[in-house]
């Protein structure tokens, strides 16, 4: 059995929302992230969270490290708390998915060991800020980012990878739901329209 | 002047695709980056936008543009019919690298078309292309963002070189994969031609 240890991503800029973090944003009486935290910590032991802006998540109490690569997108992010994890390998989540579903995080964390990458795939769309990256993908995102390539995507033909299918997510939630990201107010809006209808 | 705004490659931020679609919305041209190469938009609608693109990358109006949409219904409204067939690939390789080639919509300007009758059509699978073509809620022509000609661009860098400020807005999200480009299928025919062996194997 492999360890994974949970990665909550929390770098990048949010212009949108006024310059506020997107994730500190409430939803339900609670801000985003701590649900995203709720989730991964039932499917993972460990969990760490990767900001440039400390001082703004040390509520949550959770060990932090910074994104290396500032200029390096999403990528940049997905390396940084990777190299830092313990463990074998690393679930990554974004910290502004308010739908998170631990049935779902499940089917990814469970079948962590069988490739390097393991993430859903819905349609054509992998779904890489829900995904378990191993160790080996160290070298190839770090030749990556140095070259500017920053599509997380990019280096899967160098390492193996492992889709979880459509149907095997659809078989314990909505896919629309859970891989919902909120990045505008309008976004905010309608999340919160869903989670009073869910009263979560 | 043109306006250079770096995104995430695969979480752009969404002020931003919308400054870019607004230079769309008002006639203007976008360089943006695809799966392959950085391309140049511009609305597909509009004769004069498209006309635009060509005078800016100098090339000869006697060849068609590809055109980016958001989904297979709007790729549905620029062409004269799509056989089962090209429907079936559609579902299959979108958002992705496949250009299938179609009987044109009247609709469709002869900018795009050249006078070929036809056009080429995809929904692309780089979030950044995307999310603009969506933002837009337009058809976009996407050619390759250099001189007729010349080399395809892979960073935005590129893009200023060749075009100094030519172009009105850059969204730069790093360096593309560059390759082959879009696989491009004569789904006028059936089974398709392939006139172009690109990133996706049929």
């Amino acid at each position: 059995m492999i360890s994974v240890t949970g990665v909550i991503q929390a770098g990048g800029r949010s212009t949108r929302m006024g310059g506020d973090p997107k994730a500190l944003m409430e939803l339900g009486g609670r801000p985003i992230v701590a649900r995203v935290l709720d989730v991964v910590r039932q499917v993972t032991e460990r969990v760490l969270l990767v900001t440039n802006t400390p001082d703004l998540y040390a509520f949550l109490g959770l060990p932090m490290v910074p994104d290396v690569f500032p200029e390096g997108g999403s990528l940049g992010g997905i390396y940084s708390g990777l190299r830092a994890a313990p463990g074998d390998a690393a679930f990554t989540v974004a910290c502004d998915m308010p739908f998170l579903s631990a049935p779902v995080a499940r089917l990814v964390v469970a079948r962590a060991g069988e490739a390097d990458v393991v993430a859903p795939r819905i349609g054509a769309q992998w779904e890489t800020l829900h995904a378990c990256y191993g160790k080996a993908c160290l070298g190839p995102m770090e030749r990556r980012l140095r070259e500017g390539q920053l599509r997380i995507t990019g280096f899967f033909d160098e390492v193996r990878v492992l889709a979880i299918t459509e149907a095997e997510v659809v078989a314990v939630g909505d896919p629309a739901r859970v891989f919902m990201n909120v990045n505008t107010p309008d976004e905010l809006r309608r999340a919160r329209a869903l989670a009073a209808d869910a009263r979560d | 002047m043109t306006v250079i705004r770096v995104v995430d490659a695969d979480r752009p931020d969404s002020e931003v695709l919308d400054a870019a679609a607004a230079v769309l919305q008002s006639g203007g041209t976008v360089a943006f980056p695809t799966e392959s190469f950085y391309g140049l938009g511009a609305d597909a609608r509009s004769p004069e936008a498209v006309r635009r693109v060509f005078r800016i990358k100098g090339r000869p109006e006697s060849k068609p543009l590809l055109v980016l949409v958001d989904s297979m219904e709007r790729a549905l409204t620029l062409v004269e019919e799509a056989s089962p067939g090209a429907r079936e690939l559609m579902a299959r390789h979108w958002p992705g690298p496949l250009t299938l080639i179609l009987r044109a919509a009247p609709t469709v300007p002869a900018e795009v078309t050249a006078g070929s009758g036809t056009v080429g059509v995809r929904v692309p699978g780089h979030a950044v292309a995307l999310g603009l073509v969506r933002a837009a809620g337009m058809p976009v022509t996407a050619p390759s963002a250099n001189p007729s000609g010349g080399a395809p661009p892979t960073r935005a860098g590129e893009v200023t070189a060749s075009f100094g400020e030519a172009v009105d807005f850059i969204l730069d999200a790093g360096v593309t994969a560059g390759g082959a480009g879009s696989t491009l299928a004569d789904c006028t025919v059936w089974p398709p031609r392939i006139l172009r062996q690109g990133m996706i194997r049929l």
